[in-house]
């Protein structure tokens, strides 16, 4: 495991319990994208949350 | 010529018992083919049981090999499995810069104190933005899909 999803392994893990459909967690060029369709407006809010949390600066991977 | 008969008689006897006590192979078969994982089948002649089919891994082949070499009654693994081609992740897609230009020029426009530049997919953002507004805007600009954004130059306040 490397360091950004390490990093980030909180808003992954927070992604597969949301039951976020078609999760692609995919590093390119030193940037971590990850991509998915979230189920409902609330569940993609507490994602952002969850990302705010860990970059409060949203300065790094992308939704 | 009796004892000789008796002798004939006892080898068979002998024979008869000990294939008794060998585990048969569509037994060996059934108990290795319980154990195996998805994918796999096996097949057991004479002791010599062999695996066929596609696994995701090299571990995985291994795995299958040693489970059933572990087996009461094999003799020896023909392993035969193949290793499923490991599938590449698709590429992540970037908007091209002149639509991404155009769309990013949009989100920021609310945020009349930030500027957006865009170049090789990249946003960059400069000026200021109040910090309750950072999530909106970065949630907005990251849905038109650029490389990265790139916010150290702006400040939060």
């Amino acid at each position: 495991m490397n360091a950004l999803q390490d990093k980030y392994r909180g808003l992954i893990d927070a992604a597969g319990s949301e039951q976020v459909g078609n999760l692609q967690v995919r590093e390119q060029d030193g940037v971590l994208y990850i991509d998915g369709t979230a189920p409902s407006g609330l569940a993609k809010d507490n994602l952002w949350k969850k990302y705010g949390e860990l970059d409060p600066d949203f300065a790094g991977a992308m939704w | 010529m009796n004892l000789t008969k008796f002798t004939i008689a006892a080898a068979m006897l002998f024979t008869v018992a000990f294939s008794g006590c060998k585990p048969k192979d569509a037994d060996i078969q059934t108990s290795v083919q319980s154990k195996q994982m998805t994918g796999v089948t096996v097949a057991v002649k004479d002791g010599v049981a062999t695996l066929t089919g596609e696994v995701a891994d090299e571990a995985a082949k291994m795995k299958a090999e040693e489970m059933a070499k572990a087996e009461k009654g094999v003799k020896s693994v023909m392993n035969n499995l193949t290793v499923m081609a490991a599938t590449m992740p698709a590429p992540v897609v970037v908007t091209a810069d002149d639509p991404l230009s155009n769309s990013v020029r949009d989100a920021v426009k609310d945020h009349p104190t930030v500027t957006a530049t865009v170049a090789d997919g990249v946003v960059t953002l400069t000026g200021s933005v109040k910090k309750a507004d950072l999530p909106k805007l970065m949630m907005n600009l990251q849905s038109l899909k650029p490389k990265r954004i790139e916010s150290t130059q702006l400040i939060k306040n």
